[in-house]
């Protein structure tokens, strides 16, 4: 299943996440899903608040967890979406429309990519 | 010497917010042999610090509640802790800047890594902080 979405997904550093965890792995990628969802509820709640602030604070950890477990797709909307964060944080204005819809595709990946993993999960 | 032996009776700290990160923080450096201990916040991280004598501190700087240079410079600035001494090594997730890197040893950190930790960078750099005896060498 990850070959046919294979542009979501970084598979050496998903393997190399599996291999530092061992056995912890499942619990730690159960966690990192739960912890995803959480992540993009906020970031579309700051996105329609217009909370820069709120964006930076959960992309930026979205980002990181999701290039550490080689979620690499959902890494690079997210650090998008931190980037806007951080130049409206220092004055720049956002363009909320654009952010909208960076935050669908962010919904959507995580849609694609969620059932693909807890499958993977239930494998190992 | 292998590594695992040079660093069995280390005591390390890793400060994250994030629980993925954290975790496998906590793998890499586990699996050197390294006794680590783990928090989710500036504050827990002081509290430690105050109590425990850890020979390194990993400290994410982008911290919620306080920012890891604020943590790094309490704990410089605070004799009676018993980790004012202690290596502490900044783990950011961004592409920092030269301006960044500079706050951290402005602050008082020693070095500086990116994240996710990768487990060959961080054996290299530990090896090279043995080297330069940057950690107590008698066992405690």
């Amino acid at each position: 299943m990850i070959e046919q979405t294979k542009e979501y997904f970084d598979r050496s550093a998903l393997s190399e996440a599996q291999a530092v965890l061992k056995n912890r792995f499942p619990q730690v990628m159960s966690g990192y899903l739960e912890d995803s969802g959480t992540y993009i509820e906020a970031i579309e709640n700051a996105v329609e608040r217009q909370e820069p602030r709120l964006l930076v604070l959960n992309a930026h950890p979205l980002k990181a967890s999701s290039d550490a477990m080689g979620i690499v797709y959902i890494a690079k909307i997210a650090r998008g979406l931190e980037h806007m964060g951080r130049l409206a944080m220092d004055g720049a204005e956002i363009d909320y429309p654009e952010a909208k819809r960076t935050c669908v595709s962010l919904r959507q990946a995580f849609t694609k990519v969620r059932p693909i993993l807890l499958a993977m999960l239930q494998q190992s | 010497m292998g590594l695992r032996t040079q660093t069995g009776s280390y005591q390390c700290l890793v400060v994250d917010d994030n629980a993925t990160l954290r975790a496998i923080s906590e793998a890499i450096i586990g699996d050197m042999g390294i006794n680590v201990t783990c928090v989710s916040n500036g504050k827990e991280a002081l509290t430690q610090c105050l109590h425990s004598q850890y020979d390194i501190i990993f400290l994410d700087i982008e911290l919620a509640d306080i920012s890891g240079y604020r943590v790094a410079a309490t704990i410089r600035k605070n004799r009676k802790m018993a980790s004012h001494s202690s290596k502490i090594v900044a783990l950011t997730a961004s592409l920092y800047s030269a301006a960044q890197v500079q706050k951290c040893f402005d602050v008082g950190m020693n070095d500086v890594l990116t994240k996710p930790l990768k487990k060959q960078v961080l054996q290299k750099r530990l090896l090279s902080w043995i080297k330069k005896g940057d950690f107590r060498k008698e066992p405690r």
